[in-house]
């Protein structure tokens, strides 16, 4: 679909995500974005730090606490792309990840603009997510370029 | 205070006092109002990329800066703004990753912004309020009537009139 009707789709807006964006090389390229719920982050980051900064409460997540989001979506990424890799022989690599916390729209906008400079459509595959104790924690979105898609999907045996 | 929602790529005018017209959730994009204070006209169009001829592939209008600043143009005089008249107001062009590696993610928000301003300036038109830059989303409103106030939300701090 044309890049900026994506946020239509994933439904942006204002509500506020913890965002892991980060492209794809290899034989497949495009870019990775996954988008956790604020709560849902909150309480991972809890998770992963043993609440060593106190509860998760109010207020912008500190250095160390972004570096862990960052590395939840570097490795539900890196996750996706072995299954990737797998089902179409192909090699995927991720390239290093960038993390934003703010309002979806905004994040998901600033990330459609670069996969538009590249892509003159997304194709969007789009994978809910939970963890143990927290139910939907978010999505994450692979947009392959075109000729991305073509190389995987002739793969799966599925090209046009 | 109801209105349109001016998702990426489009564009909303009104001569209707009483509409808010909104774009949500701006990030490395420009939401650019333009306003006819004494005809009581205002539009807003939200930009994604500077430039539609380097564009990987067409769009709306509203999607480049150098094609939406002549779109909204056209549109709020078509609802009876006068051009000498017009004030603009843009909010937006933000970098939101915070990235180790840096590369074109952290320069569209910029680029945007100085695409924005060099279309105003070159349709003869100026750049009146502005909350670029930084790090935050921003949401841009606009008040149709009663002086068509512009303001922005980001999260964590008032709504702020520019």
């Amino acid at each position: 679909m044309p890049v900026e009707r994506v946020p239509d789709e994933v439904g942006a807006g204002e509500a506020v995500v913890a965002a892991v964006f980060l492209g794809v090389v290899g034989e497949a390229p495009g870019h990775m974005l996954v988008l956790m719920r604020e709560t849902a982050a909150r309480a991972l980051v809890d998770v992963l730090m043993g609440s060593a900064g106190g509860p998760a409460g109010e207020g912008d997540f500190s250095e160390m606490e972004l570096s862990a989001l960052q590395e939840v979506g570097n490795v539900l990424a890196s996750a996706y792309l072995g299954s990737l890799a797998t089902l179409t022989g192909l090699h995927f690599e991720p390239t290093p990840p960038a993390v934003g916390v703010d309002m979806a729209g905004a994040l998901l906008g600033a990330a459609l603009a670069e996969v538009a400079m590249l892509a003159p459509g997304a194709l969007l595959i789009d994978s809910g997510f939970g963890a143990p104790g927290i139910d939907s924690v978010g999505d994450v979105l692979f947009m392959p370029t075109p000729e991305g898609l073509e190389t995987a999907l002739g793969r799966l045996g599925m090209a046009s | 205070m109801t209105g349109p929602s001016v998702g990426i790529g489009r564009l909303a005018a009104s001569a209707d006092p009483g509409i808010v017209i909104s774009a949500i959730g701006l990030g490395s994009c420009i939401g650019l109002v333009l306003a006819d204070r004494y005809a009581r006209v205002a539009g807003m169009v939200h930009v994604m990329l500077p430039d539609s001829a380097a564009a990987a592939a067409p769009g709306p209008p509203g999607k480049f800066a150098d094609t939406a600043v002549p779109a909204l143009l056209d549109e709020v005089c078509r609802l009876g703004a006068d051009r000498t008249r017009l004030v603009g107001s843009i909010a937006g062009g933000a970098t939101m990753f915070r990235s180790a590696s840096g590369g074109g993610v952290l320069r569209i928000g910029e680029r945007n912004e100085a695409a924005v301003r060099a279309a105003m300036r070159a349709a003869g038109l100026r750049v009146r309020g502005a909350d670029t830059g930084g790090t935050s989303g921003r949401t841009l409103q606009v008040a149709v009537g009663s002086g068509d106030e512009v303001s922005v939300r980001v999260v964590g701090r008032e709504a702020v009139v520019i």
